[in-house]
């Protein structure tokens, strides 16, 4: 799993690639905490490059939004494709989240 | 060609098994999209026993795994800890929203989805947890 941060305004954009399963779920939460501790709030996970996710990556992103929420603030999600999609849609993540086709429509939205 | 890979029960050694079984239905041809089904269940159960099975004890993880003459793949995923039948666990409540979500139950969730059919049993003082998956066509 690779994870690169970009920020647009105060929008986060966090590309994460690869796989994200039991060993690299809890890597991707602790770099969000590290964001959020930094007084980040706002977020558009991309994860157009991911190929892979479990149910550990599902908890790293669920955990990651209800922290959020705790401070208002705002995660999007962008770019799911694949077996990535299949895993939010039988977890039924797709009606939780809030998931845009790219990032640029995700930042846009966010900036509404 | 009948596959076999043991190693003890750490979350660590997830990987090293997930990529045998997604090599092993790589060789027998498995799509690519069914690859990684078959990689998600197998990651899924091994995850629960690395987490449950052996709680205060040390143990191993196993998977056997063959075809059949449909070329469905059958995977026994076999540990020596405290009996678990995972088909008896309940579905995880799916309709709430982000504040009230729950963060276990998503795994066996997974697995039931990703598989044509699944078996439990309980021998030698062992849990067996089998997994079919065809190629296509779940």
């Amino acid at each position: 799993m690779e994870i690169k941060t970009k920020k647009e305004g105060d929008i986060v954009i966090v590309s994460v690639s690869g796989r994200m399963g039991e060993i690299s779920a809890p890597e991707f939460e602790e770099r969000m905490k590290e964001l959020i501790g930094g007084g980040e709030t706002r977020f558009v996970i991309d994860l157009e490059g991911l190929e892979y996710i479990s149910s550990a990556g599902l908890r790293a992103l669920l955990a990651t939004a209800q922290s959020l929420k705790e401070k208002n603030g705002q995660i999007f999600l962008s770019g799911l494709t694949g077996a990535v999609r299949e895993v939010f849609e039988i977890s039924q993540f797709v009606s939780i989240f809030k998931i845009f086709d790219s990032v640029e429509t995700a930042v846009v939205e966010s900036d509404l | 060609m009948i596959g076999r890979i043991k190693l003890p029960a750490k979350i660590e050694h997830l990987e090293s098994i997930t990529r045998f079984i997604g090599d092993y239905a790589r060789d027998e041809g498995f799509c690519k999209s069914r690859i990684l089904n078959v990689e998600l269940a197998v990651e899924e159960a091994l995850a629960n026993i690395c987490r449950y099975a052996y709680t205060g004890t040390v143990g191993d993880m196993e998977i056997k795994c063959k075809t059949d003459d449909t070329r469905r793949l059958i995977i026994d995923i076999i540990d020596a800890g405290k009996p678990f039948n995972m088909l008896t666990i309940s579905e995880p409540d799916l309709s709430t929203e982000i504040a009230e979500r729950k963060l276990g139950g998503l795994g066996t969730l997974l697995i039931r989805k990703m598989v044509d059919d699944i078996h439990y049993s309980r021998r030698d003082n062992k849990n067996i947890l089998t997994l079919i998956l065809g190629d296509r066509g779940k």
